[in-house]
């Protein structure tokens, strides 16, 4: 056949471009390598500020359950569901997730997460905590698989 | 994590806040890393092994994955190969986001992505980036004939 054609309109597809968890990670080490670590916080904290200012309203006016809907959302959208368990109580959302979307896909395209890669958790849900009011604590981290623990709270409820 | 559908908005902001503490030309600075990096060794790789058959093989699954509405010809014969982006889902995700200015030269990192290295494996190209407030472009490569 002398031409191929393809064409398709945006809802003849989901949007769901994995390989972007790889420019992700390549910004990252980018940054981290030309400009240091406290330049990775800073962007991160800044790009959870700007595009998660609704979230933070949203969990402002209906408590943790807007970050309880939020994070089982972006693990249904990356079509892995049964990897994310959120709780939630009174005082506290726990998170436990038992493998990374976003690693497991770097990995199997041959390349490594950065060491800044736990900080799209990390820093990026510990600003939207912080602005929301609540406060914020990684539990554990495995580099390996992308494997953690991770709880908001309200202040003051956790020792 | 960051899902990977809300990659586009953090890529925006990373080119802000580059420029924010470096200035305009460190953003084309990690432009060219990417190229020199990412893309040489994905449509890079593809281009040098299959010739314009490359950018079919490259966008045709990456525009699929990224839901485009846009029409891509790769034309055997001519040995040329174009997208008509009516609406990219990057730039048009970033205008949706009523809460988001999107970065002023958003869509300059494409063409610092592709073209070079394109051009350096022989391939002409012609764009047509008037339209990019809209989501919409043009672009062609294709390989003269000997």
């Amino acid at each position: 056949m002398a031409k191929r054609v393809i064409d398709i309109k945006a809802e003849d597809n989901k949007y769901l471009h994995k390989d972007f968890h790889g420019g992700m990670n390549g910004g990252l080490t980018y940054l981290g390598e030309q400009y240091g670590d406290y330049a990775v916080d800073e962007y991160l904290a800044r790009f959870a500020e700007v595009f998660y200012a609704p979230l933070v309203e949203d969990i402002k006016a209906r408590g943790l359950v807007a970050m309880k809907e939020k994070i089982d959302h972006d693990y249904n959208e990356e079509e892995v569901p049964e990897d994310c368990h959120t709780e939630l109580t009174d005082d506290c959302l726990t998170v436990v997730i038992d493998k990374c979307p976003a690693v497991s896909h770097i990995k199997s395209c041959g390349d490594t997460p950065c060491k800044w890669f736990r900080n799209t958790t990390s820093t990026v849900w510990g600003k939207v905590a912080s602005l929301a009011g609540y406060g914020f604590t990684m539990d554990y981290y495995c580099e390996d698989t992308g494997a953690t623990k991770y709880r908001f709270f309200k202040r003051g409820a956790r020792k | 994590m960051i899902s990977c559908t809300e990659f586009i908005p953090a890529y925006s902001e990373l080119f802000k806040y580059i420029e924010s503490i470096d200035g305009y030309d460190a953003v084309k600075a990690y432009w060219k890393y990417i190229s020199d990096t990412s893309t040489r060794n994905l449509l890079g790789k593809l281009v040098k092994e299959h010739g314009v058959e490359g950018c079919w093989m490259y966008w045709s699954k990456n525009l699929t994955e990224e839901a485009c509405d846009v029409r891509i010809e790769y034309d055997e014969d001519e040995q040329s190969f174009f997208y008509d982006m009516r609406r990219c889902p990057s730039k048009g995700h970033l205008l949706d986001y009523p809460h988001i200015e999107p970065y002023h030269d958003y869509c300059g990192h494409c063409d610092a992505l592709y073209r070079p290295i394109l051009e350096e494996l022989g391939l002409k190209e012609y764009h047509d980036y008037s339209r990019v407030d809209e989501a919409k472009c043009f672009c062609k490569y294709w390989a003269e004939k000997k």
